[in-house]
């Protein structure tokens, strides 16, 4: 019934005469238009170096508690004291902390104080652009609010994969949105915003030229999906890098051609011979040299690409992860270790609530261990014993999972021992923080960001004296998406990969995959009691 | 439930409303930047060294303006796709201020010279050209969108000598002038070519830079006739099909300023006979817009399109007459 007489109304608004329709469709746009960007509005901040309103930037709020995104160069002012002012569109001046900084990119992490609860405004996905549609830059162009209501320019995506070199490795504007909206000294920092009020940028750059700095109809913006790889580095409160791959390419006709590759860099770790020809990153096709720095100066170092190359006749595709690309002029910016700790805590304790919703696991456990060649399967039972803890009951033994405050990765699978008890034993370590009583002790860090399956992730680490344990965990839900046991450079390192259960709480499946090619399945069956 | 109903339906309108703000001129601008190119050669002066050029020919004819980048034996061409090409200037055009180029190639999209007449002030316009050489190589032209602001000759403006056209420029409210804009393509809303983007050029009055657009009827008659043109670079091969708005008037035009619009002769079978005007008749509007002097007449006819319904209002003694033509087509 609903439903008919919803059809029934469209039917008539279609049927409406043409011309009061347009008019109407012009208002009813017009009417959208200003509530989303009063909406959006409240989300922008005025940023100044002191409050006498010195120096002067833009600014956006993107969590609640006060987060925000800003320019790099607007905040260069204030690195040492990392303290700031924001104005927000109530009129009133809150402190700011800067928080982390990526001058590569010419984003800074700030964070208003002051409040309980700040409009935040949501991010779009910059990605899904298209050349043509509306844009709203927001800021305190030519620092003009008394009142930080912010001034609000309107125009149209003129350019997509846009690249604006940088100077000595700083704010390089790669893969960049191009505006026709007005972009103005004071701009910089502030949100782009779609037509939904959405953030799909941070503006920060203009053409100028002869032109004195003033627009003249060429803007830039960082596109968010660039600033979501980062975001996480820049919680944990550090000075970020970009990546690159330690090597360059040639434009030779139409092909690109590597024509320096660096001993020990990532192209070489993927494979990469001089004089291979390169078709793709991340499946992007690379046709010219800014392809190239629009894929690569947009990954923070340490990030995972795939590159597809051709060598003769033959192509290849690895993966590799990115080297540093260390800055032109050295900077120093200590973490802030209270403040981290207190993030990495709230992380892992939003982690624990998505999962405290599946326990007690009721459930009928099967462990399935595959060493090699060799496939081993056993019956366990796992059972709630108490809020704390999982017992597992496997024929006649029964362990406990208990808190794994002294655990030591293991060094090596041991010879004659059965491996399959050792690599439990790995298990249980790795999940007993997930164990809503174990206490988050300051040995935990929240490090930076990873991409785990194509998902943005937070990567919190543990530290033994051994060794490390590192948690994955999405950027955006707090979900477990991965642990890796030690070090990289570990010949003995191991990566848990999880996948969830049907409602995203307890990872069903736990793979555990190492260098010494030994896989560890854990399967978690639902009922069977 | 009709609450929940007409919750629905705003929804879903909301929803279409949306894609429809965001998608109104895809068509316009893939079309338009299909159709313009990058133009490299050397820089001089104030004069950038790049710049963008219309393609108007399958065979690789190319509009843009006259710049020191055009001084080199061979400027150098680039295609949406990222082809690039040594284009020859063929034909120059030193007061209109735009020149004529020819790459080899084939079967390339290309802008139809028609008509900007059916412009008016308010309606949505596209830019599409590389300033500030932001695109390179295979790199999509920028684009922006704006409004069209009116129809007015440059009169105020700086270095009249360098530039002596005189006519009406297209005005409008996107920011074209900036440096490699000029030679791009301002089209309407369905991606029809109005204008090539004008070269750069400051206001003795208020020292801004204006931004406007040869109209198209211009560059149509350039290149319906390019050896009319003082500077002719060389012959060109064949001509255009172009064609020209026609209504039949041949105006009384003798010396003085201000010569109003008195028709000397109206010639058999034309439109403006079919519709009853009459040798002597004071021609007062066409297509709704006043004349005053023979210039207002010429300037008006050269924007109206073969096959339109236009209106004629002439004075014959002390009557007012009101008369209805279809406009004709001439091959010039």
């Amino acid at each position: 019934m609903v439903l008919r007489s919803s059809l029934i109304a469209l039917v008539l608004a279609a049927a409406a005469p043409a011309g009061d329709d347009a008019l109407d469709r012009v208002r009813a746009d017009q009417a959208r238009r200003v509530e989303v960007f009063e909406r959006a509005a409240r989300s922008v901040i005025c940023i100044f170096a002191d409050p006498s309103r010195s120096g002067g930037g833009s600014g956006v709020v993107i969590t609640p508690d006060g987060y925000g995104l800003t320019n790099f160069h607007v905040v260069a002012e204030f690195v040492q004291s990392r303290r700031g002012y924001g104005g927000l569109s109530d009129g009133r001046l809150y402190p700011l902390r800067l928080i982390g900084i990526d001058p590569g990119g010419d984003i800074a992490l700030v964070k208003l104080e002051g409040r309980e609860r700040f409009e935040a405004a949501p991010l779009g996905d910059s990605d899904r652009l298209r050349v043509g549609q509306w844009v709203a830059a927001m800021g305190n162009p030519f620092i003009v609010a008394e009142d930080f209501y912010p001034t609000i320019t309107l125009g149209v995506i003129s350019g997509l994969h846009r690249y604006q070199p940088g100077q000595g490795n700083l704010l390089e504007y790669a893969d960049c949105i191009q505006v026709s909206t007005s972009i103005n000294p004071g701009n910089s920092g502030g949100p782009l915003f779609d037509g939904l009020g959405r953030v799909i940028g941070i503006n920060g750059r203009g053409s100028f030229e002869e032109r004195g700095r003033v627009n003249v109809g060429l803007g830039y913006a960082v596109s968010i999906n660039q600033v979501k790889r980062f975001l996480p580095g820049l919680m944990a409160g550090r000075l970020l890098e970009h990546g690159t791959l330690g090597a360059t390419v040639r434009q030779v006709g139409e092909a690109l051609v590597f024509d320096v590759v660096q001993e020990l860099s990532a192209a070489e770790r993927a494979g990469v011979q001089l004089g291979d020809r390169l078709l793709e990153i991340d499946g992007r096709p690379m046709r010219t040299a800014n392809d190239v720095n629009n894929a690569i100066a947009i990954l923070p170092s340490e990030w995972p690409v795939v590159l597809r190359y051709q060598r003769g006749n033959e192509q290849f595709e690895r993966a590799a992860r990115l080297d540093r690309l260390p800055l032109g002029q050295p900077m120093i910016y200590a973490v802030d270790k209270p403040r981290n700790r207190r993030e990495v805590a709230r992380l892992l304790e939003a982690c624990r609530r998505r999962l405290a919703a599946t326990l007690p696991l009721e459930a009928g456990g099967r462990l399935r261990v595959i060493l090699g060649e060799q496939v081993e399967t056993r019956e366990i039972r796992l059972r709630q014993v108490a809020a704390t803890s999982l017992r597992v009951l496997e024929g006649a033994d029964t362990l406990e999972i208990e808190p794994a405050a002294d655990w030591t990765p293991a060094p090596a699978l041991p010879a004659g021992a059965a491996p399959a008890e050792t690599l439990w034993r790995e298990w249980q370590a790795i999940t007993g923080p997930l164990l809503a009583a174990i206490e988050i002790d300051e040995k935990w860090e929240w490090i930076g960001g990873d991409q785990v399956g194509g998902r943005i992730a937070c990567v919190v680490e543990r530290r033994f004296a051994t060794g490390r344990i590192r948690w994955k965990l999405d950027w955006e839900t707090s979900q477990l998406l991965q642990i890796t046991v030690g070090d990289e450079r570990d010949p003995h390192a191991a990566t848990w990969s999880l996948t969830a259960g049907r409602e995203g709480g307890w990872p069903r499946t736990w793979t555990r995959a190492g260098p010494d090619a030994a896989q560890f399945v854990i399967e978690l069956a639902e009922g069977g009691g | 439930m009709i609450a929940a109903a007409l919750l629905l339906a705003a929804c879903v309108a909301a929803r279409a409303d949306e894609a429809d703000a965001d998608g109104q001129f895809t068509a316009a601008i893939e079309t338009a930047r299909a159709r313009v190119v990058k133009i490299y050669g050397p820089r001089g002066g104030r004069e950038a060294g790049y710049g963008s050029g219309v393609i108007i020919s399958p065979d690789g004819r190319i509009l843009t303006v006259l710049s020191t980048m055009l001084e080199d034996d061979a400027p150098r061409v680039v295609l949406d796709d990222g082809r690039r090409f040594f284009a020859a200037v063929i034909a120059r055009d030193t007061r209109r201020q735009l020149a004529l180029l020819k790459i080899e190639a084939r079967d390339l999209p290309h802008f139809t010279l028609g008509s900007s007449a059916h412009l008016q002030p308010g309606d949505w316009v596209v830019s599409a050209a590389n300033p500030f050489k932001v695109a390179d190589g295979p790199e999509a032209v920028s684009t922006a969108v704006g409004v069209f602001s009116g129809r007015a000759p440059l009169a105020a403006r700086r270095r009249k000598q360098d530039y002596p056209y005189d006519g009406a420029v297209l005005l409008v409210d996107v920011l074209v002038s900036t440096p490699g804009s000029a030679g791009g393509a301002l089209v309407d809303v369905s991606g029809n070519l109005v204008g090539i983007l004008g070269k750069q050029v400051t206001s003795t009055r208020t020292n801004t830079w204006l931004n406007y657009a040869m109209p198209v009827e211009e560059a149509a008659a350039f290149v319906a006739n390019p050896q009319a043109e003082d500077d002719v670079a060389g012959a060109l091969p064949t001509s255009l099909p172009s064609v020209t708005a026609d209504i039949g008037i041949l105006l009384f035009n003798v010396g003085g300023r201000q010569r109003p619009a008195y028709v000397e002769r109206v010639r058999a079978g034309s439109p403006a006979a079919q519709a009853g005007v009459a040798t002597d008749d004071l021609l007062l509007s066409v297509a709704g817009q006043p004349i005053a002097t023979c210039e207002d007449y010429l300037e008006i006819v050269k924007r109206l399109r073969p096959g339109q319904e236009v209106e004629l209002l002439v004075k014959r003694g002390d009557e007012v007459i009101p008369l209805k033509l279809r406009v004709g087509a001439r091959s010039p």
